[in-house]
């Protein structure tokens, strides 16, 4: 069990080490001076020679790197070029708004997906379940930055009932700050939703087919009292993994989402750094979403393997 | 636990009662937007803006954004450039000019203190000009502060500036966000909390989203009617429209999209002004480019685009079309849009007889939307002439290095900002590739010039020379489309410089 | 053929249908600018009006499913040919070879899509084929991992083994076993792949990455859209549509298909 445990963390150390060098890498063949977007188009060779140098720009790549890995590794995750503050200090910022974020839409997501995957597996076949099929497939087919489009027509612009974009900040108060985070949430859930709805619908009828489930069935309980007692604990699972994979992507896939709704967000924090050059910046963050899938990815198999000793072999 | 209850009554097959829970949410939503607009006082105010400022030091960045949020607000320079780009006295009550046109001295007002309590004097101005002409400076206008050549404190009110030579847009460069007076003590801190003179403090800054002001109660001139300003950043255009619309922000000053215009105009809770900037928009040539460097493939060009159709498509008729690159309300402008009139027949001809009857160019475009949707309709109108464009969009930081620098592009679309810039036509390493020496004997003569109705016929020559080179396709003045509530008055109708000055900004009810 | 598959497939091809018509025939020239009737609404010159430059929507419509079409079609074709193989091998194999190539492809997934996309854009042009490239980029690990489950089994079947035991090589085998009995497996994921992939070029269009004006792109069509949401809402929600009926034509055809292919699970039905 040790040496199943320690082979692990030796794999997750190298697969980090990897994932550094490849996204440093990046920011090297990205073409753009970070000094002379920082300075325009009335900046003297000189001036930008300045700025460079103040940047830590004029140092040799591996300085750089090593200078880089250090500092992220002991969690200190370099100074914005363009902010002029710790890029720690921006993620903070900015997770205060990506994180409630992606917990309401992850909420949402499972208050859609919940009913709708109950409703089909009870309805197996019958007319309820071809509809939430229908409805589900339509949910994954329409691309949610449309959906956020139209519902910014209609709930901002038309009715004016919750606000366009914008994030007014917690210290506004939490229902106003829960408003503005209401139409992007439901812009995310609306596919995770469907997708979830279509997994919850497979799991739930995968365990009602299995041999327990017959048996309460037998001793006299309805379809839907099995559903809801013994079968959804077992389907939760697969459910559950799936949900933990959504959150990872709601976390760093909000990018276009958080621009249609104009969110202070880890996204577009990303977006606006890599059109700025703001290498520092974007390099960490990067790699912290990176260092996040891949930790996660590593407990979860650490916990299968724990669980069902037949998969310790591949942990 | 939270969403396992929720589902009971779809379970229980109760659909009706799932969107009576829908329909109470939908409610409170609505109240809860009431709340909002009903905590809006009348002394503060909240304006859009579209870029957010990398950082609030205007003396150490580029970016038009510090400058609209900071510009007068925060700091003041010795001069101060009001909304018709006249030049008043800002934190210099008065100056004079000996007659060698190289000596300026500055009378400081007296009183007059930073935000953290520390007294302005001539030891400010001193630093803040030696830091900006320094070797290792960052400052943004270096090149039109270079003339300085000393500063000398004479007393703690008094300041002597010596320039190499006369330049008679001194009090004007003086002016600009670049050249606010800032502390010694603070200088290096003024990008995350900027330490300045002016009648607004920075409060807080949400990054990505907000920037608050309030009022500076020991301001050494008239205080501001308001009492807190906040600058929010809408960049998307979409988003800044639905944002005027339900009154999330008082005032959009650059609202980014003209077609939305009609319908603010149809609005009587609106008030929009349609004013100037210093924006000349121009179809940037690489001269230096074979066959561009040919005259008679540039006028081909030149001929080529139809500015009516060009506004009407990507400004939906919004902008003054230019013929050179002056700006036409400044003194001394010609009118020169008619020196190479629409004419596809002669574009056409004027290639053959270059001897370039099919072209393929690549036309580079940034991504505001004059660029990229003007773009597209001038690659339309290059085509009906058989010249055929790769369109290729960039952000910024592409455009600064692909272009700017290296100039690896053939035609580009951008509006030039900076007022006066007529040195970039003189300036051999500039990415137009232009080199004409008669230019630069006019453009010097132009500097040298303390004459005015001599500069004025420098000035109509210069114009001339740019259209008659055809050195660029010269398009059309970007217009400020400024949209607020009809309530507000005192904002800048203009933008001479890229600024937001809030001082006399007040609210009538 | 079943009802879903009967339906998705006709969505499909029309799809298909138009893209490959507006290569030679437009109601009008899709590139043709005409300023002074921008904005038009629909009439029986324009079905579906004219946009903010006054090119006519329908043909822009047309034309911009020919840039999905192709894009999400060459991207799937890369992952296939480099993550079938790889997945096939790696369950050959097993050991340090499969584990390598599941590393690989777990590697990859733990980068972020979009901001992947989106530095790709910066470096090397926001070009089409970019965009396709940058897609086919994360279908490899799909089509590796899809490919490798559904070969596992087959290379531990009796018959492959009697194939060995023949002396016949793993590339061999590989072929003429285990690739037609995962055929069917492959052929349903390429769909749901592809309906992804328009999903995903549309995403990658709307922030730049794909198909360069003067050609259209739905994608592109819904960001310059935007501004024109409360004049002209038709410029927002008709190329919204027809990424939706692609998408869903595609995902119902794969759905479709692995009914049809995948009697099992049909029969619980």
């Amino acid at each position: 069990m040790i040496r199943v445990l320690l082979r692990a963390v030796l794999s997750l150390l190298l697969t980090l080490a990897c994932a550094s060098v490849l996204v440093f890498a990046a920011m090297q063949v990205l073409p753009g001076d970070p000094a002379e977007v920082m300075l325009g188009v009335n900046a003297r060779p000189d001036t930008l020679a300045a700025l460079r140098a103040q940047l830590g720009l004029d140092q040799p790549l591996p300085v750089r790197y090593a200078a880089w890995a250090a500092g992220f590794f002991s969690g200190d995750l370099g100074t914005s070029n363009t902010y002029a503050v710790p890029v720690m200090e921006l993620v903070r910022e900015r997770l205060s708004v990506s994180l409630p974020l992606a917990l309401l839409a992850l909420a949402l997501t499972v208050a859609i997906a919940l009913p709708l995957g109950m409703l089909a597996a009870a309805r197996r076949g019958r007319l309820a379940d071809r509809g939430v099929l229908l409805v589900t497939q339509l949910g994954i087919a329409v691309p949610n930055f449309w959906f956020a489009m139209l519902l910014v027509l209609l709930f901002a612009i038309t009715w004016r009932w919750l606000p366009p974009g914008g994030f007014p900040g917690w210290e506004a108060g939490v229902l106003p700050a829960l408003a503005a985070l209401l139409l992007p949430a439901v812009a995310l859930a609306l596919p995770q939703g469907a997708i979830l709805a279509q997994v919850m619908r497979s799991a739930l009828i995968d365990t009602l087919d299995q041999d327990f489930i017959r048996t309460a069935r037998a001793k006299g309980l309805t379809r839907g009292e099995a559903l809801r007692r013994h079968a959804l604990r077992n389907a939760l699972i697969p459910v559950l993994t799936v949900v933990g994979l959504q959150f990872s992507f709601l976390l760093a896939g909000t990018i276009i989402i958080e621009n249609v709704f104009f969110l202070p967000g880890l996204g577009r924090l990303v977006f606006q750094a890599i059109n700025q050059r703001d290498l520092a910046v974007v390099q960490s963050v990067v790699m912290l979403l990176v260092a996040s899938v891949v930790i996660v990815n590593f407990l979860v198999n650490l916990a299968y393997a724990i669980v069902d000793p037949r998969l310790r072999g591949r942990a | 636990m939270v969403a396992l209850h929720m589902t009971s009554p779809v379970a229980r097959g109760g659909f009706r009662r799932l969107i009576g829970y829908l329909a109470m949410a939908a409610l409170c939503a609505f109240l809860l937007s009431g709340v909002q607009s009903a905590m809006a006082a009348r002394s503060q105010i909240v304006v859009g803006v579209r870029l957010e400022p990398p950082h609030l030091d205007p003396t150490a960045g580029a970016a038009a954004a510090i400058g609209e949020v900071t510009y007068a607000n925060v700091f003041e320079g010795l001069t101060r450039i009001d909304g018709k780009g006249e030049v008043l006295p800002g934190l210099a009550e008065s100056w004079d000019i000996a007659d060698d046109g190289r000596t300026y001295t500055f009378r400081l007002r007296e009183g007059v203190q930073f935000h953290d309590g520390s007294s302005f004097d001539a030891a400010d101005v001193k630093f803040t000009l030696d830091r900006a002409v320094a070797a290792d400076s960052v400052n943004p206008q270096k090149s039109l502060l270079e003339p300085i050549e000393s500063v000398e404190v004479v007393d703690p009110r008094t300041v002597r500036i010596v320039l190499r030579r006369p330049t008679a847009q001194f009090p004007f460069t003086l002016g600009l966000p670049a050249a606010v007076i800032v502390a010694k003590e603070t200088a290096d801190t003024n990008r995350t909390n900027p330490n300045g003179t002016g009648p607004f403090r920075v409060s807080r800054w949400v990054k990505g989203d907000r920037i608050d002001l309030e009022r500076n109660e020991r301001y050494w001139g008239a205080k501001p009617a308001l009492a807190r300003a906040t600058f929010r950043i809408i960049g998307d255009p979409s988003a800044a429209y639905a944002a005027l619309l339900a009154g999330d922000i008082d005032a959009f000053p650059n609202f980014p999209a003209p077609e939305n215009v009609p319908q603010f105009r149809a609005d009587p809770r609106f008030t929009v002004v349609v004013g100037n900037t210093e924006g000349k928009t121009v179809l940037a040539i690489n001269n230096g480019r074979k066959p561009l460097d040919d005259i008679r493939v540039r006028r081909a060009i030149a001929h080529a685009i139809d500015r009516k159709a060009l506004i009407d498509g990507a400004m939906d008729g919004l902008a003054q079309p230019i013929g050179s690159h002056y700006a036409p309300q400044n003194k001394g402008y010609v009118d020169l849009t008619g020196r190479y009139p629409y004419d596809p027949d002669k574009a056409r001809e004027l290639l053959k007889e270059a001897g370039v009857p099919e072209l393929r160019l690549r036309l580079v475009l940034p991504p505001p939307s004059y660029a990229r949707r003007g773009g597209e309709i001038i690659a339309a109108q290059l085509r009906a002439v058989g010249i055929e464009t790769e369109i290729v969009p960039v952000e910024w930081a592409q455009w600064l290095s692909d272009v700017f620098r290296d100039r690896r592009y053939d035609l580009s679309i951008v509006a030039h900002v900076e007022p006066n810039d007529l040195d970039i036509y003189a300036r051999d390493d500039y990415y137009f590739d232009y080199h004409s020496p008669e230019y630069k004997e006019l453009y010097a003569a132009l500097v040298a010039e303390t004459d005015d109705a001599k500069r004025l016929d420098i000035l109509k020559r210069i114009q001339e020379k740019l259209a008659d080179d055809s050195v660029n396709g010269f398009l059309f003045l970007l217009p400020k489309i400024g949209i607020w509530d009809a309530k507000l008055k005192g904002l800048w109708e203009n933008a001479p410089i890229p600024a937001n000055d809030l001082t006399g900004v007040s609210w009538q009810d | 053929m079943n009802g879903r598959l009967a339906c998705g497939f006709a969505i499909v091809s029309f799809v298909g249908f138009c893209a490959l018509l507006s290569l030679v025939w437009t109601p009008h020239d899709p590139l043709a600018l005409d300023i002074a009737n921008k904005l038009a609404p629909p009439d029986a010159a324009h079905w579906l009006g004219t946009d903010q430059l006054g090119r006519d929507l329908l043909s822009l419509i047309m034309r911009g499913a020919l840039a999905s079409v192709a894009v999400s079609f060459v991207a799937v074709t890369l992952g296939v040919t480099a993550g079938v193989p790889l997945g096939v091998l790696a369950a050959g194999r097993r050991g340090v070879t499969g584990d390598v190539v599941m590393r690989i492809s777990d590697f990859l997934f733990a980068f972020p899509a979009i901001i992947i996309a989106i530095l790709l854009r910066e470096t090397f042009g926001p070009g089409v084929t970019n965009a396709a490239v940058a897609i086919g980029l994360f279908n490899v690990p799909v089509f590796a991992r899809v490919a490798y489950g559904a070969a596992l089994p087959v290379w531990g079947s009796g018959y492959v083994m009697a194939a060995r035991v023949a002396g016949r090589r793993g590339l061999w085998i590989g072929c003429a076993h285990v690739l037609p009995n995962i055929a069917s497996t492959l052929i349903v994921q390429a769909t749901i792949q592809l309906s992804l992939g328009v999903l995903a070029e549309a995403s990658l269009s709307y922030v730049g990455l794909g198909v360069q004006p003067p050609q259209p792109s739905w994608g592109r069509m819904l960001f310059e859209a935007q501004t024109f949401m409360a004049i002209a809402p038709r410029l927002a929600v008709v190329p919204g549509l027809a990424i939706a009926v692609a998408v869903l034509g595609l995902s119902l055809t794969g759905e479709g298909l692995r009914r049809a292919l995948d009697p099992r699970r049909e029969e619980r039905r």
